[in-house]
């Protein structure tokens, strides 16, 4: 256990949390697991309340480098809440544009890490490469690909000309069309079905009592989704649908994230209709004075309900700012997901939660029959995983579908 | 036997089609308009003020004593390598002497390869 430090390193652009998994076995099957957290600090929410309120929402961007969007867009709202400052209303369109576009980028994102995790690597490539759209339009939409900076406390930073706007129109329904492709891809291939269906199964009840959220819990018929629940922004007015499955597997946690690609294609669609004229911000202070209060602010990340705590004493600092991600509340599902799984499924369940950590960086296996314990990294545990499917893809075939 | 079809008729597609990617190093692509990359300072506007060094947030911006344009005065100098790129500098520049350029290749060997472009 001397190389244990292998745990640590937040130097990627996504929250990679260090976490390890301890799975007992019979054979091939799992019997319990196990979740530990905790490995790494990265002191951003101390590091917080040093900053000021407005260059905070630049330090909480940097939390999460796919959802940046979601974290500044999350933080600029509790601090508008603070200060009391009305954003105008293209602002807060402009803001929803970057939430919107965000959730295609990241699903995808996520579709191609899956894919790939269980090895079928040319839905991968071509799922980036529509990602790629995306980073094309937050290039131009923001002025950065991944870091976008576009909300700010009091609206968005940069106006949007027609031009794009119906550029946005047109890619949107690029994007639809893509989400259709890839839904008809995963529902006529068998070896994807094989892989996928009757995998890591969360039942209704689990989901609520471990209080799964965003698509994971929307996968097991959960009806939980912050832009429903208690709409902000511009959401109240805008029209979408929640996307709920009832089978609660890899697969319906799949079809759930590619009609909500299409949903947000449909918003973003709408939402270049609609576009209001005025003003995109108030532009406050940079040592703006809050009065003490203390606010929470909510927003539906890609991955789901993201939170934000500000409590402040009357200053130009925050007393104490509490950031809960997505993944947090969904890392205790996956026991539920693996338990009676093989532990070729491992990768599969683990990724079909669209965790923001790097999970498996190392998983221990115990054979309960010998006693004994194996420590299996990541790359291996994949390997195996790919290999093991290969092997018995007939069984599989029999079994699950 | 549909999904053959499918898989064949994406796969010649495929095979014609141009490639997606760009060979990087030998080919460049150009950032869009409104990219924020490397910074570039015009000290001849600059006043002084020190509102740069307030509001950045990665504390990239340190005023210090210059005797260039007025002896005695304080300039900013950019530290690229702590700096964000969130550009609030150039949003709360009142002299609007900092801009952010559409230069990304921001890696270099030397230390003066990642530096701000100072214009006097």
């Amino acid at each position: 256990m001397s190389s244990f430090n292998v745990y640590i390193g937040p130097i990627h652009p996504a929250l990679k949390e260090p976490i390890g998994f301890t799975f007992e076995v019979e054979g091939e099957k799992i019997v319990k697991a196990n979740v530990n957290l905790g490995y790494n600090h990265r002191g951003i929410e101390k590091l917080l309340e040093s900053k000021t309120w407005l260059q905070g929402a630049f330090v909480a961007e940097h939390v999460c480098g796919i959802c940046s969007g979601a974290h500044h867009g999350c933080y600029c709202q509790g601090v508008e809440e603070v200060l009391d400052i009305e954003p105008p209303k293209r602002g807060l369109f402009i803001r929803t544009i970057s939430w919107e576009l965000e959730r295609i980028h990241s699903h995808l994102l996520w579709l191609g890490v899956f894919f790939h995790e269980s090895g079928f690597d040319t839905l991968f490539m071509y799922t980036w490469r529509d990602r790629e759209r995306t980073m094309d339009l937050f290039e131009e939409l923001s002025g950065r690909r991944v870091v976008y900076s576009l909300s700010t406390v009091g609206g968005a930073r940069r106006d949007v000309s027609e031009a794009f706007l119906s550029k946005l129109k047109r890619q949107a329904r690029y994007f639809r069309e893509r989400a259709d492709f890839y839904e008809r891809l995963v529902l006529n291939d068998t070896t994807v079905l094989a892989r996928f269906s009757n995998v890591g199964i969360l039942s209704r009840e689990d989901a609520l009592a471990l209080s799964a959220v965003g698509p994971t819990a929307r996968a097991s018929g959960v009806l939980k989704d912050v832009r429903y629940e208690e709409p902000y922004g511009i959401y109240e007015e805008t029209p979408f649908r929640i996307i709920t499955r009832r089978e609660g597997d890899a697969l319906a946690k799949t079809l759930v994230r590619i009609e909500e690609i299409k949903v947000s294609a449909e918003i973003l669609e709408w939402m270049a209709d609609h576009m209001p004229g005025g003003d995109v911000k108030v532009k406050i202070p940079p040592l703006a004075k809050a009065p003490p209060v203390e606010v929470i602010s909510r927003v539906e990340a890609p991955r789901g309900e993201l939170l934000y705590y500000f409590k402040s004493t009357g200053g130009t600092r925050p007393y104490r700012v509490k950031i809960r991600t997505p993944t947090l509340a969904n890392i205790l599902p996956i026991i539920k997901m693996i338990e009676g799984g093989y532990i070729a499924d491992i990768p599969i369940v683990v990724a079909s939660i669209d965790p923001c950590i790097a999970c498996c960086e190392r998983v221990t296996i115990v054979d309960k029959d010998k006693g004994e314990k194996k420590v299996i990294p990541k790359r291996e545990l994949i390997r195996y995983s790919k290999e093991w499917f290969k092997r018995n893809l007939k069984e599989l075939r029999g079994e699950r579908l | 036997m549909k999904e053959w079809g499918f898989a064949w008729r994406e796969a010649i597609r495929r095979l014609v089609s141009k490639a997606f990617t760009v060979q990087y190093p030998f080919v460049s692509v150009e950032a869009m308009e409104g990219y924020r990359g490397r910074i570039e300072y015009y000290m001849s506007k600059c006043t002084g003020c020190g509102l740069c060094a307030l509001v950045c947030p990665a504390k990239a911006i340190t005023m210090v004593k210059n005797d260039k344009i007025k002896p005695g005065r304080r300039m900013p100098v950019f530290d690229l390598a702590r700096c964000c790129y969130c550009a609030l500098c150039a949003e709360y520049c009142p002299s609007k002497a900092i801009k952010l350029t559409k230069d990304y290749h921001l890696v270099g060997y030397r230390k003066e390869d990642v530096k701000a472009k100072v214009i006097e």
